[in-house]
């Protein structure tokens, strides 16, 4: 008959090698009879207790303890478990427990960005707000590859030629053609503006929106134009004004109503 | 009194070579001392389009490292009377001179000659610094296409930060019948795009390809482009000339027409 018990040992513990399918009085009954047979090995030591090959419910396992206290008078100190089972059970958990923790963490951390965002955008406002008022001209025309840039706004007495760039944090008002880039706004003020007497852009940018000229407007324009017999220069271009307006960037004719619509903070 | 005039673009292939050739040429023709100067080290190509290439001894880098004198290297064109080339070195590159022995060499230089004519390489690094470095003023070439004149406007830029003299602009290549169709911009829109003065406007020639393979310089031949480059030429010394039709053609009829035109 098979063993339903096996007991291995060394001077720090036992090994306990149980049958998985017998039921739990049977294995009582032969731990019993082992033990009394092994007293003398084991007698008031401490030792630590592992239980292999079937898994026991709690009090199944408070009872074997008892058992193997009163019967070898062995005290265990800790009971060792390494079954696949358990272990794999114990990783989910642990797993679980981990993501938990990390999304509180993260939750955290997120509402903490958030915080900070808000915090960090009151000293732009503030810069704003002081040099919002104030504006630096810079007299002459921006040719490619050259770069203006301001801590306020900027008005440009001259042309930007493609290729060139004006940036500021406030505003742009150039007096002249806009054919290169234009970032105004550049703290993230999405209420600023840019204003040109010639509106033709090849890139606007205004705090986080930006918005590129497709050109086809400007070929149909031509097109039209050849038709007519006219020269496109002949067009006089009008004064325009490019600002954000639900969440794009809008190109208007400079206008009194506009002007007085002008958000600017 | 001497001027030291640098032909440059920025872009490569839009005729400053050519230009160089020919102003020179031209401002010999109208008897002024030329010498004309190739700064663009390593692909050097002056000398081929004056067609002096088989008479080079000496060159540019020999003169500035010491290895001749300047007389040594000076090839004259027998054609004319006073035109003189400072040809390249093909074998180097353009780490072989620096800004400061291109302005000697050009101070140099001014004591025996009218004019310096230097035809810079393309591009803006150092043989663009090395062809500036001696020059009073400057002649920007370009075509009338919008990715020549972004470089154009480029080099203005860098010119008016050098504090350059003078600077004017010849458009080169321009071709009536495809302004006329708006397919090319004319020669005015490239003068509202870089603002500077125009001192000349070439029409694209079929007879300076065939020049160029000639290695003579058709300037004051009776072809447009000829035309075209005398009188630039004469504008440099400083003459008032009025700019070309270039609309007219060289057609019998042309002529006839333009002369209905005028009356």
């Amino acid at each position: 008959m098979k063993q339903l018990v096996g007991i291995k040992g060394n001077p720090y513990g036992i090994t306990l090698r149980l049958n998985e399918n017998a039921p739990f009085e049977s294995i009582l009954e032969e731990l019993d009879v082992k033990l009394k047979s092994s007293t003398k090995f084991f007698r008031n030591a401490s030792v630590a207790l592992k239980i292999e090959n079937r898994m026991l419910s709690e009090e199944e396992e408070e009872i074997l303890i008892n058992h193997i206290e009163e019967i070898s008078g062995v005290q265990v100190a800790c009971i060792l478990d390494d079954s696949k089972e358990t272990t794999e059970y114990y990783q989910s958990m642990l797993q679980q427990a981990e993501e938990m923790k990390q999304e509180l963490l993260n939750s955290e951390a997120q509402q903490e960005q958030w915080d900070k965002e808000k915090v960090q955008e009151e000293p732009w406002m503030e810069a704003d707000r002081k040099e919002g008022n104030q504006g630096q001209f810079y007299k002459g025309t921006l040719r490619s590859g050259q770069v203006v840039e301001s801590e306020s706004s900027i008005i440009i007495l001259g042309d930007i030629n493609p290729g060139a760039k004006v940036v500021a944090r406030g505003n742009i008002v150039v007096l002249g053609s806009l054919k290169g880039y234009a970032f105004a706004g550049a703290g993230g003020n999405d209420t600023a503006f840019v204003v040109a007497l010639e509106m033709k852009p090849m890139q606007i940018r205004i705090g986080h929106y930006f918005g590129v000229e497709t050109g086809k407007r400007e070929r149909r324009r031509l097109l039209e134009s050849k038709k007519r017999g006219n020269h496109p220069k002949l067009f006089p271009s009008e004064p325009k004004i490019a600002f954000v307006s639900e969440e794009a960037i809008c190109i208007e004719p400079l206008s009194r109503d506009i002007m007085s619509d002008i958000r600017y903070t | 009194m001497s001027e030291v005039i640098v032909v440059t673009s920025g872009k490569g292939g839009v005729g400053k070579t050519t230009t160089t050739a020919n102003i020179g040429t031209g401002l010999a023709k109208l008897g002024h001392k030329v010498v004309l100067i190739d700064t663009d080290i390593g692909l050097r190509n002056l000398d081929v389009v004056m067609g002096l290439e088989n008479r080079i001894v000496y060159n540019l880098v020999d003169v500035v490292e010491g290895n001749c004198r300047i007389r040594q290297a000076l090839i004259k064109d027998k054609r004319y009377d006073g035109l003189y080339l400072l040809p390249s070195a093909q074998t180097r590159d353009k780490t072989a001179v620096t800004p400061e022995q291109m302005r000697k060499l050009t101070e140099e230089l001014r004591e025996e000659f009218d004019y310096i004519l230097l035809d810079c390489p393309a591009g803006i690094e150092q043989g663009f610094k090395n062809a500036i470095a001696g020059a009073d003023r400057a002649i920007v070439v370009t075509t009338p296409e919008v990715s020549a004149i972004r470089d154009a406007d480029r080099i203005i830029g860098l010119l008016e930060a050098e504090e350059m003299g003078r600077i004017d602009l010849i458009v080169n290549r321009i071709r009536m019948d495809m302004v006329k169709k708006k397919d090319m911009m004319s020669v005015e829109d490239v003068i509202d795009i870089l603002s500077v003065n125009i001192i000349g406007a070439v029409p694209d020639d079929e007879n300076i390809v065939i020049a160029t393979n000639n290695g003579e310089p058709l300037v004051g031949t009776n072809c447009k482009a000829g035309k075209a480059y005398m009188n630039i030429s004469r504008r440099v010394a400083g003459e008032e000339v009025e700019m070309m039709d270039l609309n007219a053609g060289n057609s019998i009829w042309d002529r006839l027409i333009a002369l209905f035109r005028k009356n």
